[in-house]
């Protein structure tokens, strides 16, 4: 299967890797086979490679249902994916992006729970700091989601 | 940032798991906000139970539900209208919103069932009104009040409704509440799920809800545990279930059907062909009942799951259900706890399990099975590769029996779970032997299971061959110096896979703990190692001292409660000076003395890894304790000091005062129980508006009295970085306040 990234680099990899996507299963399901490259207009070279590693990685395992996954939680993550996640923030949400987009749920749960263990223990401000998010609230509407939902955090 | 679509960002937060960091979200911005809410209030649970929670729930009350509270003269809190309508994103109202109403009413001194009551109602009318994604609903004698009534009649969201009313409840009350829940059934296309929890529920009831249920086509869970239904009541049910093709699930556990109950569900298992999930948990159905069920489910070809659990089915009703397991071929789950099945009964459903191939789950807890029964089902499981789950817990199976069950699990690969508790198991060799050869375990934990030095040896034959266990933990056995000595000999010849061990409270003595520091100068695998509890001694800390000079993968040691008194410390400390790879130190009560103190004083100025000492209970002084703040000044690695009961002093405490200045690195120092007296207090009350790097500070027990508090209220003003400070028993009578929204003050011993 032939895949052209946004700028137009090709990329040529297994059937069984590609259809780790649901997008491109189904893609390949419509057309058949066929030389043709597919465009991928939403994601770059770099970030291509980068998700063909994890399918490449990941293209035994069995698909997992939606329920079952319900269950797991952030902090069992193995190894590989953990030092596969080790990237710049840039990058990790590019992937995010791109596993959404080519609707890969392992892939965008691994990188969701990447950035959700970012965020675990921090205060807002260093959420924003690590982000790098501007703050928009007006001083009275944060005062006001603070005091409706202050009885979250347990005593 | 990137920004994200929303979809991602319900992805990260859904794992966020505790509701504390979905509270930092919230706080983030704008966009953050609006995304973690609707998570953030769909199931708040046991935080009903706050009454912040519960204020904001009654901001939500429209004029007529506050009307309701009129005659009550409620004063309201004075917050504004809530930025979100909060509540149509809760999808489970549970019992727990009782309990916090409860509280409530309590913390704002009110008195009075009636107001109870009124307000319960008014906030569950207001739940049901502004519902957008309200499920489950828990509802106690408040559904009676025509208000709820006409609520729930109205709501179109409510899947699923447990009505679990008090003891107390009227006859007439029940009527109502059934009255109404039928003119619900009728209607509602959304609830599938309703649950009669200890309602005692009357033959008229019963009448009047079957006679609705029979034209419902959308329930399909029915749950009437505990209502004293006898034998009346069955048949009823039994009539019901001929003609409807909806339930799929029935639950009558813990009621009184009888025989004569369990025959007529029986002869409606011929004809009903949609249920998959029948309870019968505590019926006293007996052998007849039993026998008619057996009959029943090898014709019946939809039910998967089936609860006979305490129904005195006795020998012949589990050898009939062995018969009735070799034609049925649907049935997935079968719970035969407490049922008097003895070794006989265990024989025959164990011939059944040759023949049966869709059983996955068996429970088989409490009947008296006896070796005999054990050897049987592990012939059986030989053969048989469809069970999953065994429960055999209490059948006072000998080790004969359990010889052959983990013969088997060597055998077997589909078997995930066996649970083999409380039988008559002596020896844990086979269990050990077993173990050994499941090669996928990592992680092994027999803490307290009476293993003494003949098991810790035969443990220790086996280590090697387990390539893939990397943690065991073995605290509280009995393992002795020769069960340390066996341990250890594994350490350095076979096995090189394991990085933690912990052998707590094993009486190892000095022999074993010699033994295991000379295995600790060849083995490179161990990072994590647990000794504390082992009357060591001075000769076993040296010992260990020589070895940490040379091992350089040991990254934490405890040696808590040892005894190693000044020279096992000395040693110690002179090995850290020569150590770099430790980074945290137990050595809680071990009499190491002043002397001793300035030993790691001296090393804390040389070594540069450690990162966390505990030097609790130690009796370091005045002078020991001077030694240390100073040689902080120098450290910058250490984040952790705990010198908790140090008898340290005022001179002591000062000199840790000048050290804070100095030190930046130190996040977390424990001076609990010094007698530092308040000029130490006032000392540290200086120091804390110079420190900006400690976060955590316990000055519990100190007599710091109220100069001392009153010096440190006022540096808690300058002071940003504390996070904990732990200040009880200090002879001064005022709150101690703080700016900081993030420092937390513990002043009272709880």
């Amino acid at each position: 299967v032939k895949l052209t990234s946004s700028e137009g680099t090709e990329f040529i990899i297994d059937r069984k890797v590609a259809e780790k996507s649901v997008l491109l299963k189904n893609m390949l399901e419509d057309v058949g086979e066929s030389d043709m490259a597919i465009p991928l207009p939403n994601v770059t070279g770099p970030i291509l490679n980068k998700v063909i590693d994890y399918c490449t990685h990941h293209r035994d395992d069995p698909f997992v249902s939606q329920e079952d996954d319900s269950k797991k939680v952030s902090d069992d993550i193995d190894d590989w994916d953990a030092e596969f996640c080790k990237v710049d923030q840039g990058t990790l949400f590019e992937l995010i992006l791109s596993a959404n987009y080519l609707d890969i749920k392992p892939l965008l749960d691994l990188t969701c729970k990447t950035v959700a263990n970012m965020i675990k223990g921090k205060t807002p401000d260093e959420i924003r700091k690590t982000f790098n998010i501007t703050n928009d609230f007006t001083p009275e509407e944060e005062e006001h989601v603070r005091k409706e939902n202050e009885w979250c955090e347990e005593r | 940032m990137i920004t994200l679509p929303n979809e991602c960002y319900y992805e990260i937060f859904h794992n966020l798991q505790h509701t504390r960091n979905l509270f930092s979200c919230a706080l983030v911005n704008r966009q953050w906000c609006r995304i973690t809410i609707p998570i953030l209030w769909s199931n708040p649970r046991h935080h009903f139970f706050d009454i912040r929670l519960i204020e904001i729930l009654l901001l939500a009350l429209n004029a007529e539900e506050q009307a309701q509270l009129d005659p009550f003269k409620i004063t309201f809190s004075s917050h504004p209208k809530p930025l979100f309508e909060y509540t149509s994103f809760i999808s489970s109202v549970d019992h727990y919103l009782y309990i916090g109403i409860r509280n409530w009413i309590h913390y704002k001194r009110y008195v009075g069932r009636a107001l109870e009551e009124a307000v319960k109602c008014s906030l569950i009318a207001m739940f049901l009104r502004t519902s957008k994604s309200l499920k489950d609903l828990n509802l106690d004698e408040i559904i009676c009040n025509p208000i709820i009534l006409e609520n729930l009649y109205k709501n179109t969201t409510l899947s699923s409704v447990d009505f679990h009313p008090s003891v107390y409840i009227s006859d007439n009350c029940k009527y109502k509440a059934i009255d109404g829940l039928v003119k619900i059934l009728y209607k509602s296309s959304t609830l599938i799920s309703l649950k009669f929890n200890s309602v005692k529920l009357g033959i008229i009831e019963m009448q009047i809800l079957l006679r609705a249920l029979d034209k419902n086509i959308v329930l399909n869970s029915l749950d009437f545990f505990d209502n004293q239904f006898g034998a009346e009541e069955g048949k009823m049910l039994a009539k019901f279930l001929c003609k409807n093709t909806t339930l799929t699930s029935l639950k009558l556990d813990y009621n009184n059907l009888g025989s004569e109950g369990g025959k007529a569900l029986a002869d409606a298992l011929y004809k009903n062909t949609t249920l998959t999930t029948l309870d019968l948990r505590l019926n006293d159905l007996r052998l007849e009942g039993g026998k008619a069920l057996t009959y029943a489910i090898c014709k019946n070809t939809t039910l998967t799951s089936l609860n006979l659990d305490s129904n005195k089915l006795g020998i012949r009703g589990a050898k009939a259900l062995a018969r009735a397991l070799c034609m049925n071929s649907t049935l997935k789950d079968l719970n035969l706890t407490y049922n008097g099945i003895e070794s006989e009964g265990g024989k025959a459903l164990a011939n059944a399990l040759y023949v049966n191939t869709t059983l996955t789950s068996l429970n088989l807890q409490n009947n008296h099975l006896g070796s005999e029964g054990g050897k049987a089902l592990a012939g059986a499981l030989c053969f048989n590769n469809s069970l999953t789950f065994l429960n055999l817990r209490s059948n006072d199976i000998e080790l004969n029996g359990a010889y052959a069950l983990i013969e088997t699990l060597c055998r077997n690969t589909t078997l995930k779970n066996l649970d083999i508790r409380d039988n008559n198991l002596r020896g844990e060799e086979a269990i050990v032997d077993a173990l050994c050869k499941k090669i996928t375990l990592t992680s092994l934990n027999l803490r307290s299971s009476w293993l003494g030095s003949e098991e810790g040896e035969i443990l220790a034959n086996v280590l090697w061959k387990i390539t893939t266990l990397t943690s065991l933990d073995l605290y509280d056995n009995q393992l002795g110096s020769e069960g340390g000595e066996a341990l250890a000999d594994a350490l350095c010849s076979m096995n090189s896979t394991l990085t933690s061990l912990n052998l707590g409270n094993n009486v190892l003595g000095p022999e074993g703990e010699i033994a295991l520091a000379d295995a600790l100068y060849v083995n490179s695998t161990l990072t994590s190692l647990d000794l504390s509890l082992n009357q060591l001694g001075s000769g076993g800390g040296k010992a260990l001292a020589g070895a940490l000079r040379k091992n350089s993968t040991l990254t934490s040691l405890s040696l808590k409660e040892n005894d190693l008194g000044l020279k096992g410390g000395k040693a110690l400390a002179d090995a850290l000076c020569k150590n770099s790879t430790l980074t945290s130190l137990d050595l809680n009560s071990n009499r190491i003395g002043s002397e001793g103190g300035k030993a790691f004083a001296n090393a804390l100025c040389k070594n540069s890894t450690l990162t966390s000492l505990n030097l609790n209970c130690n009796r370091i002084g005045s002078e020991g304790g001077k030694a240390l703040a100073d040689a902080l000044c120098k450290n910058s690695t250490l984040t952790s000091l705990n010198l908790n009961s140090n008898e340290l002093g005022s001179e002591g405490g000062k000199a840790f005062a000048n050290a804070l200045c100095k030190n930046s690195t130190l996040t977390s120092l424990n001076l609990n129980g010094n007698w530092i007296g308040s000029e130490g207090g006032k000392a540290l009350a200086d120091a804390l508006c110079k420190n900006s790097t400690l976060t955590s500070l316990d000055i519990c027990v100190n007599k710091l009295g109220s100069e001392g508090g009153k010096a440190l209220s006022d540096a808690l003003c300058k002071n940003s970085t504390l996070t904990s400070l732990y200040i009880y028993d200090n002879d001064f009578d005022f709150d101690l306040k703080s700016n900081n929204p993030y420092l937390e003050i513990i002043q009272y011993f709880h």
